[in-house]
């Protein structure tokens, strides 16, 4: 397990440590441990082991349809430990709640598992087109695995079924979820939101007009801070640089806002740049939140107190997505190309950067 | 069917869901789209346009947008927010014309401005549109904008507006011209003629004593809120809900300062355009209309707030100048109904509905345009078009897009390399097939030999030996074609044709099935012996097949029974003995043909051959064994038409494919020299038998099915010819002066027989009858061979010697009785419209009349001539009475010409080559010209009253004849009757000058591109007209070194060409040899009747035919100033 004040102390003397010299300074201005080995083409989904193994585990999807696997030691040294590859590009990755597999969705409609331990994968699901969301549901009565596709259908599948459980229609392309039992929620294109309770069986709950103006790019479930830790609502990012906090049950419609974020401040030309909202973490301890953007930096911020706790520098190219492990002492955030400009404006000869950073401490909440 | 059905019924019951489209929609589409379960694929269809929006690479793309568009226009005919196409316009028109690089591309583009011109329509005010395009210069240079922007001035009834704008537009020198130029021209004529018509008023009128109008509210006055008396002007508070325009107009008075218009408006527009082309906004986009736009409200409620202002309504907007400044329209705007504040409340209960049909929710909320903010991604991919794209997708949609276009490539690869493999093997197994067939044959050659001369006699002792014979024989030598070449793989099918047609033959010349046995065997027998020493094994077979069939028909139509009669009365029995021989020899040529080439389409076609030979052959008497070296469609004509009516009809049973069959047949036909002259001595002796089976026959037969008919027949006397001359005289001056309009030479009009053919006439209206007119234009076809250059040299005084008349080759006449005929059946039709003139040039009105008359004379030469010469008829009404009689016994009509025909078979008797001659004369030429006439005439109500005068007799005649109603029966356009008609044509299609048949498939022809047909490259320029069966282009050779038009039979009246090479294209689909037949046909008679040359003029001219698998193209002359029609209509 890692202590905080281990993985904190280790950020702070990172000269020391497993940074490749090679990595100029202005590709890591916060000056965080980088993952070994990154994912050639941009990175589009990372997520960390569950709390049910005692290792850190970090998993990445990326372009190059490929998903490495990275042990996450306590000095912030990473190893890598096993790669898998899919039919096309991965688009999401999700873990079984025992830490032993993971399940990769991926663009060539289909969704594998991936058995850690004999390191075979084999496929679970299967779409129409494009498998964009997938997460795993571990509720008292049942377990499967949950995914959004393109083809606009939401299906939940047991792993050893081949036909899905059940096949919920979505008004349109599912473009994000989550999944916080009993709670799920998705966003869909053309500004879609539903929200859908999971107890005995996925049902929809809710179909919730959208906050923002703009197409929906990531949604994340916040958990209620008084109760159980049962999930409270979702925040919402938007592909033109804003956030929405929506409770599902409001005591006030007040307690819904957005914020603005991942804009440039007015700084060479007089224009305000607006970037996209490409992901939302709650932290799992603080419940602060942190965004990662396509201009390249990510911020943290605390919804109750609805001030920003940190804004990184920017990094050379989009943060694409980010991820807190388990209890909330890592923040991994990936620096690759979202395509946020069209694949003309890709650069190959841009490096890619998985970058872990000791952040426990910079998401404690404001006291008030 | 059932599907056809149920999409009919899908059609019928959403009809009012469809908006019309300017273009018309495309039954199939809709069929599919109006199926609800359709929409799924509509989605998907959708979203691989939007993908490829984004997606495409090239340097055209516009062209995604535009099929997108047509598509979407397409697809969802219901409109409104499916489909969505008024937004996907707008963006489509602000993508492109926002993007300076692709405004500069598109700016003059026909598909740009058909956008805008969908978007003007789509518009409230399309008006508005086209000002502002013409303001920024946009399409300016195309013609349609201003045809388009035009009709909307015209539809508002603005004339001179109208004007001014075709004015400008041929000011700009607007692409192309022509177009232009004609629209121009149209649109005066319409003008013209709604001023004449008197629907132009002048539109003071519409402004006159203001009225009382229902529901207005009045302005109350005084104490008790009392309404004045006078109810309109100032005490109209409004009509209820609206705004009355009126009211306002009358009220405003016009401002008291003067609006200062420059009169050089169009110069100040330009300017303005220049000024404003870049950068300014378009005015797409609800935006525009903003402040104008009533929102919906409780009307009673509502105050119209009354503005005293100049109202201009929007008709009027374009005489107004536009201010030299624009004022500025946000793009992004919010609509007001944007965002509903309220959700409707979900609850569980609507949370198990998963219908997501009525959750409508904007694809993005456009907030408010700020300068100052830039959106750092690619927003006009993630909004391209009516759906929005995550980065993801596009990326993905790319990526995919990059995957096949890889895949394809090593498809492509391995593709060529398969070819490769393939055609090694083919060679091969090519060369091994050859191999194998030589030797086959060979054994197969002996083989058929010994079974023949072993067989025989047992084949003579049992019908059943010798079917099995031929079955195997039949395999055999099927197996080995199919072996040969592909090409054959059908015909074990063919040949099973080949021997039902042969059915009917045998069975014509063998009435008994229980003959059939002796009779063909025998025959078969010797003519085997015969042929022995080089008989081919196919001809063998068919031949065996000839017993085989024979024998197992069964009599199974009336007409068979009747033929039967006939047949044995006649004694056919010889007949078939001596058929035997012909075989034979033809066996003979085409053993040497099929050896020298030893190809299975050899093979093929002698079948066929034989089959045609074989009519020829059993029917031949037995006496004329020489005759194998006519014709063999002499003798059939030699022997009894009637007998030949039969066979040809039954021939005609089998299914379409064997047209193919006929068509070699013909071919071989032509080959062989048309022998009428070798004839003569054969047809005395012939003519004696005849004669007199005629005269046993006929008492007999007669009675046997006009019992009640008899009656009416009378020996020849005055009363007979009565009935011809009756008909006459009604109009003898009339005649006379059409005779003389047409100019037709003299000794033509002093035809002779046209009794005759007037005999032929009813006889043909009784063939429609009994039979719906196929066996009828086959029996014509089948003797027109004989006919194949009718001398009109042998005129004869009126009052010859009935006999030589009758021998007298009249056929010209006789086509005239036709085109009577026809004429008679398409008075019916006579109002509607034809299309094969369409390339007439104008000149051509006049002289068309002429020609149309000219057919009519020919008519009423006939009648003059039944007046004259009632002697004249004998042997020619004998011909034809006895062709009715053996045919058409069932016919109660009949029974009167019968009557009428009565007497001539009797004197007829010393004559009957004269009435085989005659028979020899109702040929396909005839139909065709009847038909061909039928479409000529129709649109030509000029002939009217020439033909007035016509038909008045002519009713009277068939109203005589009872025959009023058989002309109804001929339809033209019957598919059935134009393939028989041109399978049985001396001179097919394809061998006409001009006609190329091409293979494969119609090659897609699109605007502004080349095509190549045959060695001419054409340039294909615009489209001209559009029909359901054909879309006509407009093209221009390209090649001078290939303009080789008309092949070398070119006619002596020099048809100047155009010197542009303009042609025009008339691209059928499914193919259509009949117009390329009947135009050709048309000319060659009228080259061939000497008329004035320039009445050829008139006639469409076919330079070209195309004729491919699944159409074919039609090329002629380009005329400018179009069809006869269009002169007529306009």
């Amino acid at each position: 397990m890692f202590t905080p004040s281990t993985f904190g102390s280790s950020g702070s003397g990172f000269s020391g440590f497993g940074l490749s010299t090679s990595t100029p300074a202005s590709a890591n201005p916060m000056k965080d441990f980088e993952v070994v080995n990154p994912p050639d083409d941009s990175v589009q989904c990372m997520a960390f082991s569950p709390p049910s193994i005692p290792q850190d585990f970090l998993v990445a999807g990326s372009w190059d349809n490929n998903v490495r696997c990275w042990e996450v030691q306590r000095d912030g040294k990473t190893i890598g430990k096993a790669q898998q590859t899919m039919g096309g590009p991965v688009m999401d990755v999700a873990w079984h709640d025992d830490g032993s597999k993971v399940f990769m969705a991926s663009a060539d409609k289909t969704v594998h598992c991936w058995d850690l331990g004999s390191n075979q994968k084999m496929q679970v699901a299967q779409h129409d087109a494009p498998v964009k969301t997938v997460h795993w549901i571990k509720a008292p009565s049942y377990s499967c695995i949950m995914t959004g596709s393109w083809d606009k259908t939401l299906k939940f599948w047991d792993t050893r079924n081949p036909q899905p459980i059940m096949t919920i229609n979505l008004p349109e392309r599912c473009y994000c979820a989550d999944v916080e039992y009993p709670m799920a929620v998705v966003g869909t294109a053309n500004r879609h939101l539903i929200v859908y309770q999971l107890e005995t069986q996925p049902q929809e709950f809710k179909q919730i007009e959208s906050p923002l103006k703009y197409q929906h790019r990531c949604v994340a479930i916040f958990k209620d801070k008084k109760g159980a830790g049962a999930p409270a609502g979702f925040a919402l990012g938007s592909v033109e640089g804003r956030v929405a906090i929506q409770y599902i049950v409001t005591a006030s419609p007040r307690d819904n806002f957005t914020f603005k974020c991942h804009r440039s401040n007015g700084t060479s030309n007089g224009f305000q740049d607006i970037y996209a909202v490409n992901d939302i973490k709650f932290h799992p301890v603080h419940g602060t939140l942190a965004t990662v953007g396509s201009d390249g930096r990510f911020s943290f911020w605390d919804k109750d107190a609805r001030t920003k706790l940190k804004n990184s520098e920017a990094m050379e190219q989009p943060i694409s997505c980010c991820a807190f492990n388990h209890n909330g002492q890592i923040f991994a955030y990936a620096v690759s190309y979202d395509w946020s400009k069209g694949h003309e404006y890709f650069n190959p000869q841009k490096k890619n950067y998985i970058f872990l950073r000791s952040c426990y401490d910079e998401l404690k909440p404001r006291s008030r | 069917m059932d599907v056809g059905d149920e999409s009919a019924n899908r059609w019928e019951l959403s009809k009012e869901n469809i908006q019309p489209l300017k273009h018309g929609r495309k039954a199939a589409v809709l069929s599919v789209v109006l199926n609800e379960s359709a929409t799924q694929k509509l989605n998907a269809t959708m979203h691989v346009f939007e993908e490829e929006l984004r997606t495409y690479s090239g340097d055209d793309p516009l062209d995604v947008w535009y099929r997108y568009i047509l598509w979407v226009e397409q697809s969802y005919p219901k409109g409104g927010k499916d489909g969505n196409i008024k937004k996907l316009i707008e963006k489509c028109l602000s993508s492109v014309y926002g993007n300076a690089e692709t405004n500069e591309k598109y700016k003059n583009d026909p598909r740009f401005l058909d956008i805008w011109l969908k978007y003007a329509d789509l518009c409230a005010r399309p008006v508005e549109v086209y000002q502002t395009l013409e303001a920024k210069g946009i399409c300016t240079l195309l013609t349609d904008f201003y045809i388009n922007w035009s009709w909307e001035m015209e539809k508002a009834g603005n004339y001179k507006r109208a004007d001014i704008i075709y004015q400008n537009g041929m000011q700009i020198r607007a692409e192309p011209a022509d177009v232009l130029q004609e629209a121009h021209k149209k649109f005066q004529m319409r003008v013209t003629r709604s001023t004449m018509e008197g629907r132009i008023v002048e539109q003071e009128s519409n402004y006159s004593e203001p009225q009382r109008t229902v529901l207005n509210s009045l302005k109350s006055k005084g104490h008790g809120n009392r309404v004045p008396n006078e109810r309109v002007g100032s005490s109209v508070v409004g009509p209820a809900g609206r705004v009355s325009q009126e009211e306002t107009k009358k009220n405003a008075g016009g401002p008291s300062f003067s609006i200062f218009r420059d009169t050089g408006s169009s110069d100040d527009h330009s300017r303005v355009s220049a000024g404003e082309s870049r950068g300014g906004s378009l005015p797409v986009g609800a935006a525009v209309n903003q402040e104008n736009v009533k929102n919906p409200g409780q009307w009673t409620k509502k105050k119209v707030p009354q503005k005293t202002c100049n109202v201009v309504s929007v008709d009027d907007l374009g005489l107004y100048q536009k201010p030299a400044f624009s004022v500025h329209a946000d793009e992004n705007i919010s609509l007001p109904t944007a965002t509903p504040s309220k959700l409707p409340q979900t609850s569980n209960v609507l949370a198990t509905c998963k219908d997501y049909k009525d959750w409508h929710v904007e694809m993005f909320i456009a907030e408010p345009f700020n300068p100052k903010v830039q959106p750092q991604y690619c927003k006009h991919k993630v909004y391209c078009g009516n759906e929005e794209f995550s980065f993801e997708e596009l990326k993905a949609a790319q990526y995919f897009k990059k995957e096949k276009e890889e895949k394809k490539k090593n498809e492509e690869l391995e593709k060529m390399q398969d070819m490769l493999k393939k055609q090694e093997e083919l060679i091969q197994q090519l060369l091994q097939d050859r191999l194998n067939q030589q030797k086959q044959e060979q054994a197969q050659q002996s083989m058929s030999r010994s079974l023949y001369q072993d067989s025989w006699i047992a084949i003579n002792k049992s019908v059943n030996a010798s079917v099995n014979v031929s079955n195997f024989l039949d395999e055999s030598s099927t197996s080995n074609l199919l072996q040969c070449q592909p090409a054959t793989a059908c015909l074990s099918s063919n040949e099973a044709s080949v021997i039902r047609d042969q059915t009917p033959t045998t069975h014509g010349a063998n009435p008994t099935p229980q003959d059939n046995s002796q009779c063909n065997s025998s025959s078969n027998s010797r003519g085997l012996n015969l042929t022995d020493p080089t008989i081919n094994t196919k001809m063998a077979v068919n031949v065996i097949n000839d017993i085989w069939s024979a024998s197992l028909y069964q009599a199974d139509s009336q007409q068979d029974i009747i033929e039967s009669d006939v047949g044995s009365d006649m004694g056919t029995q010889p007949v078939a003995v001596e058929a035997p021989p012909f075989t034979i020899l033809q066996d003979e040529e085409i053993d040497k043909d099929k050896q020298s080439k030893e190809t299975t389409t050899a093979a093929f076609s002698i079948y066929t051959d034989n089959s045609g030979d074989n009519n020829g052959t059993d029917k031949t008497k037995p006496s004329q064994p020489f005759s194998i070296f006519q014709d063999g469609k002499n003798t059939n004509q030699a022997k009894d038409p009637n007998d030949m009516y039969f066979e040809d009809q039954d021939e005609n049973r089998p299914p379409p494919g064997m047209v193919q069959q006929r068509e070699y047949r013909q071919v071989s036909g032509v080959l062989q020299p048309a022998a009428d002259i070798p004839f003569l001595p054969l047809e005395d002796q012939e003519s004696q038998k005849e004669s007199e089976i005629l005269c046993e026959d006929k008492g007999p037969k007669e009675e046997l099915v006009f019992d009640d008919d008899l009656n009416d027949i009378v020996p020849l006397d005055g009363v007979s010819f009565a009935d011809f001359t009756l008909k006459m005289p009604n109009n003898p001056e009339a005649f006379a002066k059409m005779a003389n309009a047409a100019s037709t030479p003299a000794p033509w009009s002093l035809g002779h027989v046209p009794q005759a053919t007037v005999n032929g006439d009813d006889f043909t209206m009784a063939v429609m009858k009994v039979n719906n007119h196929f066996p009828l234009i086959e029996d014509k076809q089948k003797e027109d061979s004989e006919e194949l250059m009718p001398p009109p040299v042998k005129q004869l005084p009126p009052t010859s010697f009935p006999a030589p008349v009758s021998e007298v080759k009249l056929s010209p006449i006789m086509e005239a009785s036709r085109e009577y005929r026809s004429s008679s059946s398409s008075s019916s039709g006579y109002s509607t419209t034809s299309t094969t003139l369409g390339g007439h040039s104008a000149h051509g009105l006049s002289q068309h009349g002429g020609f149309s008359m000219s057919t009519q004379m020919s008519r009423t030469r006939q009648h003059c001539n039944t007046q004259q010469e009632c002697g004249l008829e004998i042997g020619v009404t004998a011909h034809t009475g006895d062709f009715t009689k053996s045919g058409y016994l069932a016919d109660k009509s009949r029974g009167e010409s019968m009557a009428d025909s009565r007497p001539g078979i009797v004197a007829s008797q010393n004559a009957p080559w004269s009435e085989e001659k005659e028979v020899s004369s109702f040929d396909a030429h005839q139909v065709a010209a009847m038909l061909m006439d039928m479409d000529d005439m129709k649109p030509l109500p000029m002939a009217n009253s020439t033909k007035l005068d016509v038909r008045e007799p002519k009713i009277l005649l068939t109203s005589k004849e009872n025959n009023q109603n058989f002309p109804e029966k001929i339809n033209p356009f019957a598919e059935e009757i134009v393939q028989v008609v041109l399978s049985k044509l001396e001179e097919p299609v394809e061998a006409r000058g001009g006609f190329v048949t091409s293979h494969g498939k119609l090659p897609f022809i699109k605007t502004n591109s080349q095509i190549t047909l045959g060695s001419e490259m054409f340039h294909v320029r615009r489209i001209r007209g559009e029909g359901a069966y054909a879309k006509v282009y407009q093209a221009s050779t390209i090649d001078p070194m290939n303009v080789t038009i008309m092949p070398t039979e070119e006619e002596e009246d020099d048809e100047n060409e155009d010197d542009e090479k303009q042609m025009i294209l008339k691209v059928q689909k499914p193919p259509c040899p009949w117009e390329f037949f009947i135009c050709h046909e048309l000319r060659q008679r009228l080259k061939s009747k000497a008329y004035p040359v320039n009445m050829l003029d008139s006639v469409m001219r076919i330079n070209r035919g195309y004729f491919f698998s699944n159409g074919s193209i039609l090329v002629n002359q380009y005329h400018k100033y179009g069809s006869l029609l269009d002169v007529m209509n306009g």
